[in-house]
C-alpha cells in the first residue's frame, strides 16, 4: 500500500484547538492543524497561528499526506499539500501541488493542473530575469525556456507540512516556460523571485510509484470508457459520411418519364395530361419554361395540381417563374429562373391527373416541358441521418475528451 | 589541537576545537564568548538557546562533503516574517577555514566568506528582480528581506551577534549563489555552491 505507518520527529499541540499536530519534516517551517485547518508557525519562538484557515476540499487525486512513492530509485513521502488559484484573462483555475520529501532529502513539488502532472524543483537564476515582460529564461549552456503563460495567482489553503510559511490568500504572480523539453515556473512576490524546473510525468507511472491499485484500476477504468466513446465517435462519422455521401449519390435519383409539352394561352390558361402511378413512392414534378422567355421585370405563377384516381384534387405547387433586372455598381445583371419542381408522395396507385395552368398575366402564351421523375429516393431521410450521427459523434468526442481531461 | 575551557556562568566545559573558532557558545547554559587572549574566554551575555529542533544535522555531527571531511561546529537559526533558515559552521579536516551549510526549505548550500573588495549598493537601493554590483560580481537579486538572529550554538569562526536584525539580499551571479548580508556594523559577503542533499554524507 501507498500509506505506511510513520513515526513522528515531535508533536505539537495546535496553539488554536490543542489538537496534537505531529512533524514528521525535519525542515518543515508550518504545519496546518488536521482538526481546525490553523496554519502554524514553527523553528522560531512557541508555535504561533498564522492563520485559521479553512480545511482544503478533498484533493482531485488520490494523494493523502503521509503515501509514499518511489521516483527514479528515490523513497519520497508526501508531507503537504498547496492548492492555489490563479486568474488568467479573467478565467479562474486552480491548481494543486503536493510536497513530496525524499529518502535522500530532496524536496519536490507534485503540481497537478489541467495539463498533468509535473514534478518541479527548485533552480538557480542564470541571468537577469524580468517575470512581468521576459520572454525568454536563460538556463546556461546555450540552453533557453520560452515563456508561454503569465498570471497572478493566491494561495487558497494548504494542509500538512510545508517548508515556508504559505497562509491563505498569499499573493503571488506566475510566469511558466518551456524548453528542453523541460518546464519552468517562476513565481514572483515582493520579497522574492524563484525558479523550479520540472519534467512531466504520466499519471499511470505516478499511481505505479505510489503503488496504488485502486488509482490504476480506476486510471484503466477510465481508459477502457475513453477508447469506447472514441471509437463511438469514429464509428459516428463514419456513419455520417456515409449519409452524407448517400444523400448527394440520391440526389439525381429515380425514372425519368419521356418529358411532355404543354402550351398554354390566354384562351386555354390550364392543361391536363394523365400519368400512371405503380407505386407510393416520390415523385418530382419540373417545369421548364420553353421558347419564349419572360420580359424584363416580370414574373408567372405556374400552378399545378394532381387529381388522385378518386377524383380528389390536391395542388401540388404554385411556383414563380420570373426575369429581373438592374443596375449596381458592377453595372447591369439579369436574373431569371424559367424552371421549377416539387416533390410528392402519391397515396394511390392508378392513373392521376397532372393540372398545368398559369395566369396568363405578361405572357399571351406559353410552353412548358413538364418532366415526371418517379421511385425518387429523398436525399432529405439521409441529410438527417447525417445530421443525427454527426451530433452523436460530438457526443462522443466530448465524453471522451471530459474522461482524458479528468484522469490527466 | 582541541582546547578546554570552562564557562565563566555555569562551570560546564567548553571546547575549542579549530584554529579559526572567534566564539562560542556555552551548550548548558547559552552563555557566549569570544576567544581571546591568554584567559581563552571574554564574556558577551547571554545568548538565545536554540530549542531542540529536528534537524538532519547537528553539532558535533560530522560528516563528508564532495570528498571533503567535516565537522558541523555550530548552528545558527535565522528568521524572517515568512520563516527561518539555518546555517552550520562546518570545519574541514583539510585545515582550511571553516564554512557555512545553508538549509534553507530543504535547500543546502555551501557558502563561504568573500572579502568586501568594492562598495556595496545600501540595502534600501537593492531590488528583487534587479541587478547588483558585488566585488565585480554582476548579481541577480532574487531575494530581499529584514531577518532576524534567533539564538545560536557551538562555535563560530565569526563573532556571533547574540541577538539582532539585519537585511539580506541573495541572489545569483553566473548560477552560483551570492548572499549579501547587512548588520548594523558590518556588510557581510558570502559566494556559495549549490549542494544536492546526497552530496552530504553523514557519518
Amino acid at each position: 500500500m501507498a500509506s505506511q505507518a510513520r513515526s513522528p520527529l515531535t508533536r505539537l499541540e495546535c496553539p488554536n484547538c490543542g489538537s496534537p499536530i505531529d512533524q514528521y519534516n525535519a525542515t518543515t517551517q508550518a504545519l496546518v492543524c488536521p482538526t481546525c485547518g490553523s496554519h502554524i508557525s514553527i523553528g522560531v519562538d512557541v508555535p504561533e497561528v498564522l492563520s485559521s484557515g479553512a480545511k482544503l476540499p478533498k484533493p482531485p487525486r488520490p494523494i493523502k499526506l503521509g503515501d509514499r512513492a518511489t521516483i527514479a530509485q528515490v523513497d519520497y513521502i508526501v508531507l503537504g499539500r498547496v492548492m492555489y488559484r490563479g486568474v488568467e484573462e479573467g478565467e479562474v483555475f486552480t491548481w494543486n501541488e503536493w510536497l513530496l520529501g525524499g529518502s535522500d532529502g530532496q524536496m519536490l513539488w507534485l503540481s497537478l493542473d489541467e495539463k498533468g502532472f509535473a514534478l518541479f524543483r527548485k533552480l538557480r537564476f542564470r541571468q537577469q530575469f524580468n517575470p512581468q515582460s521576459d520572454f525568454t529564461l536563460e538556463l546556461g549552456e546555450d540552453k533557453k525556456a520560452f515563456i508561454h503563460e503569465r498570471y497572478h495567482a493566491s494561495i487558497v489553503g494548504a494542509e500538512g507540512e510545508l517548508t515556508w510559511r504559505a497562509t491563505p490568500n498569499e499573493k503571488l504572480f506566475v510566469a511558466e516556460g518551456a524548453g528542453s523539453g523541460l518546464l519552468y515556473s517562476i513565481q514572483q512576490t515582493p520579497e522574492e523571485l524563484e525558479v523550479h524546473e520540472g519534467r512531466q510525468i504520466e499519471e499511470k507511472a505516478l499511481a505505479t510509484a505510489f503503488k496504488n491499485q485502486a488509482w490504476l484500476d480506476t486510471l484503466e477504468k477510465f481508459k477502457q470508457r475513453r477508447t469506447t466513446y472514441n471509437f463511438a465517435a469514429v464509428a459516428c462519422v463514419i456513419a455520417a459520411i456515409i449519409g452524407l455521401v448517400a444523400a448527394l449519390a440520391v440526389g439525381g435519383s429515380g425514372v425519368e418519364d419521356e418529358p411532355r409539352t404543354v402550351e398554354l394561352s390566354d384562351n386555354s390558361p390550364q392543361d391536363n395530361f394523365s400519368v400512371e402511378f405503380d407505386s407510393e413512392r416520390p415523385v418530382i414534378v419540373a417545369v421548364k419554361l420553353l421558347g419564349n422567355t419572360l420580359p424584363a421585370n416580370s414574373f408567372i405563377d405556374i400552378d399545378v395540381n394532381i387529381v388522385s384516381p378518386d377524383g380528389i384534387s390536391e395542388p401540388l405547387f404554385v411556383q414563380e417563374l420570373w426575369h429581373e433586372t438592374g443596375v449596381d455598381e458592377d453595372g447591369r445583371w439579369v436574373e431569371t429562373q424559367y424552371e421549377t419542381s416539387e416533390m410528392f408522395v402519391p397515396v394511390q396507385t392508378g392513373t392521376h391527373k397532372l393540372e398545368v395552368a398559369y395566369d396568363g398575366s405578361v405572357l399571351d402564351d406559353l410552353t412548358l416541358q413538364v418532366t415526371i421523375r418517379r421511385d425518387h429516393v429523398m436525399p432529405l431521410w439521409f441529410f438527417i441521418y447525417t445530421v443525427l450521427s454527426g451530433i452523436a459523434a460530438a457526443i462522443f468526442g466530448i465524453m471522451a475528451s471530459n474522461q482524458r481531461q479528468s484522469r490527466t | 589541537m582541541a582546547q578546554q575551557l570552562e564557562c565563566q556562568t555555569c562551570g560546564a566545559p567548553i571546547n575549542i576545537d579549530n584554529q579559526f573558532i572567534r566564539s562560542v557558545t556555552c551548550q548548558f547554559c547559552g552563555a557566549s564568548y569570544l576567544i581571546s587572549g591568554e584567559e581563552g574566554l571574554e564574556a558577551r551575555g547571554q545568548g538565545v538557546k536554540l530549542a531542540d529542533y529536528p534537524s538532519r544535522l547537528n553539532v558535533g555531527q560530522r560528516g563528508v562533503i564532495r570528498g571533503r571531511n567535516f565537522t558541523v561546529l555550530g548552528r545558527v537559526r535565522y528568521a524572517y516574517p515568512e520563516g527561518f533558515w539555518e546555517e552550520w559552521q562546518i570545519a574541514w579536516d583539510d585545515g582550511q577555514p571553516p564554512a557555512w551549510l545553508e538549509e534553507d526549505e530543504g535547500y543546502w548550500t555551501l557558502y563561504k566568506r568573500e572579502r568586501v573588495r568594492s562598495q556595496i549598493p545600501a540595502h534600501d537601493a537593492v531590488r528583487v528582480g534587479g541587478t547588483m554590483q558585488v566585488n565585480n560580481m554582476n548579481v541577480f537579486v532574487t531575494e530581499k528581506r529584514n531577518g532576524k538572529m534567533v539564538g545560536h550554538e557551538g562555535q563560530f569562526s565569526a563573532v556571533m551577534p547574540i541577538t539582532g536584525d539585519f537585511g539580506y539580499a541573495t541572489g545569483t551571479a553566473d548560477g552560483k549563489p551570492v548572499s549579501v548580508t547587512y548588520w548594523a556594523d558590518e556588510i557581510e559577503v558570502e559566494t556559495g555552491d549549490d549542494l544536492e542533499p546526497h552530496e552530504i554524507k553523514l557519518s
